[in-house]
């Protein structure tokens, strides 16, 4: 997200104090919007951070790579936009947002306590390390295959499959490579894995289709569902076909595993 | 009906490691981990229930997902956070796997031997994938449609 825009001290006095009041707030939405919150949740977050400053109107407009809030105070309109430059999955990023949002809402802080807590959580890193996190996809992976009818030993592949996966998977990311070519990479990577670890074991089928499932798109093909529902139409169908993409790239994935390994 | 309890028993674990593995993978909260895992073996040991009872797989998954979905407003409200931080991890265990893999195992298959018996069976995999997903989409979505109706602020 940009992060450019300073305090205007040149501003009148009343415009200034919209600033100071809009500015946090978009910003906090827009982290929830990137961190797969949902429209209705971001929606409601600005709003009740926005509560308190005695604002005539809130109008808020979500797009999937920007957001737009317009508020209205003593005939003063102000607009503002703040882009969203990539989508992934933190969960407390929400959280710690929502918590903000809460704390805002019942008017504990000033507009710059809030901006500085809403920088703190701007740039507040993954809870966990990267192995960890690979660790557990890669365990979640393992108890998928069992759950589909395997053994032990296709918990056992399954589970170094997906680590492998993972790995690949953070590597790139890290490396800013495309969203779908990682997917499409990563979901190569732990196939191509699966395969040869399971060349001798009788449910090798459990394997091959668990080992990918910690690159399945489940929150934002969640949340498109839940938009839709509630008659965020634009944003949930374009949160769907980015989430279809990604199964597309899985899938791209699977099959140039399988074919390489001379199975199709 | 120990046959049963057992696979209950086995599934409820495995579901419990899964969704406690895809919350850390989505960087939730340290606290919420239990409470993940807890929605997890619930999501699970419904649906292994509801279709030891006869219910279809679609069905089950419905009442899984709407179930977790509810529970989950329990932690909501005692570490207040948003719903679904428990229970997205939670119901990500019931993802139709296995209907996904031969649905598009199916369709290669159909490209190389062009056998319409293939094709058919294929394409029945991807419908009740599909039907699964909506089941487990609308089932989560279903309780805060019921209990939050149209709030402005959180």
């Amino acid at each position: 997200m940009d992060d450019a825009q300073g305090s205007q001290p040149h501003l009148p006095q009343e415009t200034a104090s919209l600033e100071k009041a809009l500015t946090p707030a978009i910003r906090a939405g827009a982290l929830m919007f990137a961190s797969g919150g949902e429209i209705d949740k971001v929606q409601r977050t600005i709003a009740s951070m926005l509560r308190g400053h005695a604002l005539e109107h809130i109008h808020i407009l979500v797009a999937h790579n920007a957001l737009m809030v317009t508020v209205v105070q003593h005939g003063e309109v102000m607009t503002q936009v703040q882009r969203i430059d990539g989508h992934g999955v933190n969960f407390n990023t929400i959280a710690e947002v929502y918590r903000l949002a809460k704390k805002a809402h019942a008017g504990r802080f000033t507009p710059d306590a809030l901006r500085a807590k809403v920088e703190v959580i701007r740039r507040t890193g993954h809870i966990y390390p990267r192995t960890l996190t690979a660790a557990c996809a890669a365990l979640a992976c393992g108890a998928f295959a069992v759950i589909f009818g395997g053994g032990a030993a296709a918990f056992l592949v399954t589970t170094m499959a997906a680590f492998l996966g993972c790995q690949a998977r953070f590597t790139l990311a890290g490396m800013r490579f495309n969203v779908v070519l990682v997917f499409g990479v990563s979901s190569f990577v732990a196939t191509y894995a699966a395969l040869v670890l399971s060349e001798f074991l009788p449910d090798r089928q459990y394997a091959e289709m668990a080992a990918v499932l910690f690159l399945i798109p489940g929150v934002p093909l969640i949340d498109a569902f839940e938009e839709i529902i509630r008659g965020y139409v634009t944003v949930g169908l374009t949160r769907a076909v980015m989430g279809l993409t990604m199964i597309l790239a899985l899938s791209a994935g699977m099959v140039l595993a399988l074919v390489l390994k001379g199975l199709w | 009906m120990p046959g049963l309890m057992a696979d209950v028993a086995v599934k409820a674990l495995l579901g419990a490691v899964a969704s406690a593995g895809f919350a850390v993978l989505f960087n939730a909260p340290r606290a919420t981990l239990l409470w993940c895992a807890a929605c997890g073996a619930l999501g699970l040991t419904l649906r292994t229930l509801a279709m030891a009872c006869g219910m279809g797989v679609e069905l089950a998954t419905l009442c899984a997902s709407a179930s977790v979905s509810a529970f989950s407003f329990w932690p909501h409200n005692r570490l207040t956070l948003p719903t679904h931080i428990f229970s997205i991890p939670g119901v990500i265990n019931m993802v139709p796997g296995v209907y996904a893999y031969q649905a598009m195992t199916g369709f290669l298959r159909f490209v190389q031997e062009k056998d319409q018996a293939i094709f058919l069976a294929a394409w029945h995999d991807l419908l009740t994938m599909t039907t699964i997903l909506m089941a487990l989409a609308f089932g989560l979505v279903l309780p805060s449609l019921c209990l939050r109706i149209q709030k402005k602020t959180l």
